[in-house]
């Protein structure tokens, strides 16, 4: 038995973030109205401490508080993805958030806690206790979401979210909840070993892991669970857009890790195939809606449906390869999202959002290095060799292939050069469209164009030396199924 | 191994970015400055490589492994063995003398920042594909050297001509180009390897005689067209619109030889195909004197050399056919030295001529600029080839009495007999009409030492260098061949009396052709000149008639493919079917996100109870 000192440690960067978040909340309370660079500054050091201390954990394994919170491989490298992912929504919010009068502690505590949850998704152990991660991470986006409360675009947008997240939620409880009355546990462990005895072709687990599986299908986005998204993300401010398009993601695969590959390894078959469904309806409804989109920000929604669609490919194939490779194409994806959004963020200005493609007409004459970023964005989005996007769509490929679903992966390439459409589209309008008349002033914001630069210019690293990412990801998720 | 080989490229590559990147800031004296040190630094690195390993050169260098796909692996693999010594010495150093004689030869020009980035571009494009050691790296070599070769050969673009020559070397070469990838795409597909080791074992081992005739003839298309043999001659005669630093570039030290250097590295995929090296030995003939018969008739300076560049590279394609690819080889690095200086050389003399390229006009330079006219003749003698005191007598007359031995010997060696008697004539006519008779005075012009030191280092060496290899027999040093005998196995050389008549008609022929030239240019002085035969002049109008048929039925076929298989078939019938229906599809699913939180729901309701009866009707 481990001793109460194991518990601290293997828990220790979701306390640190628990209390730092109350922290940051007291913090600005009592001095927030006299130095609002307080909170902002605090939240940094609170995720710059939680990568120190995920970092640290590094090689341990085990669980603590009775199986509740999980810390294996997976864990670190996905809480680690989700705290740098985190810190870039941080990194470029500052202007965007002051010019619309946002830059108030609130919104960094709800990062926070947001974050905490993604945590708790990732390491948790219990249904329970991914349950009560989810729902955090849950309720703070709604908040988010609605940060603009004058702006009634942004208010519908997250009624919507909420209701549609509420029943999301009851879907996943009562998969949970049937699971529970299968094999008498909530634990993980003994979720799998109870299922032993059940096996594969009982009625009720099925409906179980459909309504499981719909409820962590709409966490991440897939068709036909993903009507939420595209309000959400065009009416939410574009930093929590950011947000939601990145760091959640990687905690809603989470999910997929803790309940299906380990909780339920003895029904493979049956995820597998409701996998094969959501994969061809979230890349037809992605790639196919978003060629009607003149918004960018809708026409990325869509794009992150298509893409839900292509990671599901790997889970799709159904063993520690396939899940490997989905687990790099999600925070392959992640990066590119954090990207795109960041350029329609860097873009807008006070009262102005850059987020109709239109905006981006002619931006290679007016900043040619942004639209060089916006090119490498796109193009890894597209999946162009040799950006990282490429290898992410090359890796899940391979697993699909190798796992027998020939014709699916033939279906995903066509999808795939469907989607180079319109993301190339954006490149076209930039580099061959002229500059509008009334174009707005460009603002300067050297902070977001850094962070920029060196998030784009990764996308193209990582995709000419895949190696160590790739090894990573898969070390993350040897052993597993 | 050694790990620092990748320095050799490196150098060149790093200049080519340094330029691009901070060009703007240095200024050009610090970019060409820059640029010239480069080749340099490579040449220094060859040089530590010869002092250490020059008995049995053999490195190997894996830089990085750039991506492996199951059974594919693509490697950035550097190899350098005694042949690609050789190459990458004449890259490098030709490449250096090239980059020095132009900082004054084109000092002041509109484009010298752009000029330098190519020309560093190129040498280090040319040493990546010598010293590949796998296909895929070799033709990202090949495309560099082609794209810089474009760009250089245009770089007075503002000349509407010029940057039309420049598109047909390009487009020209891409014949190639194509040919040569799709060949590697078969040669891949039949063995599963693109390294040039493995892949040459595996031919011999297991020869698929189907696929290795087919890919031998693309591959071979590859590199007759990169080295301008015929009938892919075309782009290089125009070629000369670039400034003559570039032609030196291109003729010389790299481009036109990688031809050469592919067939000869690739020897053994020839040697599989039974006929293939004769068919080699026949074309390279053939160029040989096809090209040279051209060159009789030229009036144009750099129309000459360009002619001797197509005439000599085929000499060198007629020894890798007839099985001595040593001698080709030599040849090669024979011609590297006196065509980078016959080319640099005549750059100055058309700076002479305020940019007249005619060689009627000139004349009797020899007083004017004796150091030009001497390394100009040492130039012009080893491209005639004269006896005893030239390298090309060591180098080419022993190709062509080598050939004398192949199979149909007798065709081949009348065929490259009757190339070298127009070769020292159309040499000698030159010569003799810019630097010798009544004196035509052009405008004072200074070699600078920039300038003279590689012509002098050239001159010496279009001398010297054929001393190392005495023709059989004779006392001397035998250096070249046995160096070789590991890598490219024996040379056949002719012996005894056969080797005695062969070296006395081959040095006879040739002092018949300078007497020749000296005739051909009292003639021209006269206006009888052979420039009147329009047959020769314009090289047998293979050109014209190339361009009065290919582009009709180039562009026949292209209007074919755009209206009827692009338009119609693709865009109209498939594309446009499936972009309605994506766009009507995208409509109708618009239609059902239309923002209504109910009809989300119920959609989401529908989905679920979809993916349940799909999981019961599956079970």
């Amino acid at each position: 038995m481990p001793t109460l000192m194991h518990h601290w440690t293997f828990a220790i960067p979701e306390i640190w973030v628990l209390v730092m978040a109350c922290a940051v909340l007291l913090v600005d309370l009592f001095w927030g109205h006299r130095s609002p660079h307080l909170a902002p500054v605090l939240s940094v050091v609170t995720i710059l401490g939680a990568m120190l201390l995920t970092t640290a954990q590094w090689g341990l394994s085990g669980s603590s508080f009775a199986g509740q919170l999980l810390l294996d491989p997976f864990t670190i490298v996905a809480e680690l993805s989700v705290e740098l992912l985190s810190l870039l929504v941080l990194l470029y919010s500052p202007r965007y958030l002051r010019e619309r009068g946002l830059y108030r502690g609130e919104v960094f505590v709800l990062l926070l806690f947001a974050l905490l949850g993604s945590m708790i998704m990732i390491s948790g152990g219990n249904l329970l206790t991914l349950y009560l991660g989810l729902e955090l991470l849950a309720l703070s986006q709604y908040a988010l979401v609605a940060l603009q409360r004058d702006n009634p675009r942004a208010v519908e947008a997250a009624l919507k979210y909420f209701i549609l997240g509420a029943l999301a939620s009851g879907l996943l409880l009562y998969g949970m909840s049937l699971l529970y009355g299968l094999t008498g546990s909530l634990d993980i462990a003994q979720i799998a070993q109870g299922l032993v005895n059940v096996g594969a072709d009982n009625f009720v687990l099925t409906m179980a892991l459909v309504f499981v599986v719909a409820g962590i299908a709409f966490k991440l986005g897939a068709a036909p669970f993903h009507m939420w998204i595209p309000d959400a993300y065009q009416g939410a401010p574009t930093v929590m857009t950011l947000f939601m398009a990145t760091a959640p993601k990687v905690a809603a695969f989470a999910l997929v890790i803790r309940i299906l590959a380990q909780g339920n390894a003895g029904a493979v078959e049956i995820w597998q195939q409701i996998f094969v469904a959501l994969a061809i309806a979230s890349l037809l409804i992605g790639n196919v809606v978003a060629i009607a989109q003149s918004n960018l920000k809708r026409m990325l929604a869509y794009s992150t449906v298509s893409n839900v669609g292509f990671l599901s490919l790997g889970i799709v194939a159904g063993n520690a390869n396939g899940l490997a490779s989905a687990f790099y194409y999600v925070l392959v994806y992640a990066l590119m999202a954090a990207a795109g959004f960041g350029m329609i963020l860097l873009l807008s200005r006070e009262g102005f959002e850059a987020e109709n493609i239109a905006d981006f007409a002619g931006l290679a004459q007016r900043r040619p290095w942004y639209a060089l970023l916006m090119l490498i964005i796109m193009f890894s989005m597209a999946g162009v060799p040799p950006t990282v996007g490429f290898t992410a769509k090359l890796a899940v490929f391979q697993a699909l292939v190798q796992a027998g679903y020939v014709p699916l992966a033939v279906f995903a390439i066509l999808m795939a050069v469907v989607g180079a459409f319109y993301y190339l589209r954006v490149v076209k309008v930039m580099y061959f469209d002229p500059v509008p008349e009334n174009a707005p002033q460009l603002a300067r914001d050297g902070l977001a164009s850094a962070v920029l630069s060196v998030n784009s210019v990764a996308l193209l690293l990582l995709g000419i030396l895949p190696g160590a990412l790739l090894a990573t990801c898969f070390h993350a998720l040897q052993g597993v199924l | 191994m050694a790990d620092w080989l990748w320095l050799i490229p490196g150098f060149p590559l790093l200049g080519a970015l340094i330029n691009a990147g901070f060009g703007q800031w240095l200024g050009v004296p610090m970019v060409k400055r820059l640029a010239a040190l480069m080749p340099l630094l490579s040449s220094v690195v060859i040089l530590v490589i010869w002092l250490e390993h020059a008995t049995h050169p053999e490195l190997v260098d894996r830089v990085w492994t750039w991506m492996a796909v199951g059974s594919f692996v693509a490697e950035i693999g550097l190899r350098i063995d005694a042949v690609s010594l050789v190459m990458v010495s004449i890259a490098a150093f030709a490449g250096f003398l090239i980059h020095l004689y132009s900082q004054q030869f084109l000092a002041g020009d509109y484009g010298e920042r752009r000029y330098y980035f190519y020309l560093n571009l190129f040498v280090g494009g040319m040493l990546v594909l010598t010293m590949a050691d796998n296909l895929l790296l070799l033709y990202l070599g090949w495309e560099t050297v082609g794209l810089c070769s474009y760009a250089l050969v245009a770089h007075w673009y503002r000349q509407k001509k010029n940057a039309w020559a420049g598109r047909k070397a390009f487009v020209v070469t891409r014949i190639g180009d194509t040919t040569f990838a799709i060949g590697i795409f078969l040669l891949f597909a039949q063995y599963h390897t693109l390294d040039i080791h493995r892949l040459l074992q595996m031919i011999s081992g297991q020869p698929v005689p189907s696929v290795l005739l087919a890919a031998s003839v693309l591959v071979l298309i590859g590199a007759l067209a990169k080295s301008a043999q015929f009938p892919l001659h075309l782009w290089l005669p125009d070629s000369m619109a670039g400034p003559s630093t570039v032609s030196a570039l291109i003729h010389a030290a790299t481009m036109v030889t990688a031809g050469v250097y592919l067939s000869i590295r690739l020897l053994p995929l020839f040697a599989a195909v039974p006929g293939m090296l004769w068919v080699i030995a026949l074309l390279g003939a053939w160029t040989a004197f096809f090209a040279a018969s051209c060159g009789l008739a030229q009036v144009d300076i750099k129309r000459v050399l360009a002619y001797s560049t197509i005439s000599q590279l085929g000499y060198m394609f007629l020894a890798v056919g007839i099985g001595a690819p040593a001698l080709g080889l030599f040849h090669l690095l024979v011609h590297a030295c006196f065509k980078a200086l016959l080319f640099m050389a005549a750059g100055a003399v058309i700076s002479i001529y305020a940019e007249d390229h005619d060689i009627r006009h000139m004349g009797g330079l020899k007083n004017q600029q004796p150091l030009l006219r001497w390394t100009f003749l040492a130039g012009i003698s080893a491209l005639a080839a004269v006896p005893l005191i030239s390298a090309g007598f060591y180098s080419k007359d022993a190709i062509i009495d080598a050939s004398w031995l192949a199979p149909h010997g007798a065709l081949l060696y009348a065929l490259a007999l009757a190339a070298a008697l127009m070769t020292a004539a159309y040499a000698f006519r030159l010569y003799f009409l810019v630097f010798e008779g009544e004196p035509r005075v052009g405008e004072p012009y200074q070699l600078g030492w920039g300038m003279k030191i590689p012509l002098l280092i050239l001159a010496v060496a279009s001398i010297g260098i054929g001393w190392l290899q005495f023709p059989p027999g004779w006392p001397g040093p035998h250096l070249w061949l046995p160096w070789l005998r590991a890598e490219l196995g024996p040379t056949p050389e002719p012996s005894g009396n056969l080797a005695l008549v062969l070296e006395t008609v081959g040095a006879a022929v040739t002092l018949v052709g300078i007497w020749l030239g000296y005739l051909a240019a009292r003639w021209e002085r006269q206006g009888r000149g052979l420039s009147r035969i329009g047959f020769l002049a314009h090289a047998w109008y293979v050109d014209a008639v190339a361009l009065r048929f290919l582009p009709p039925v180039v562009y026949g076929g292209a209007r074919f493919l755009r209206l009827g298989v692009e338009h119609l078939l693709f865009r109209s019938g498939i594309l446009g079917g499936i972009r309605e229906g994506l766009q009507w599809g995208g409509v109708g699913l618009v239609w059902g996100e239309n923002g209504l939180v109910s009809r989300y729901v119920a959609f989401m309701g529908f989905g679920l109870l979809l993916l349940l009866l799909l999981l019961w009707g599956g079970l």
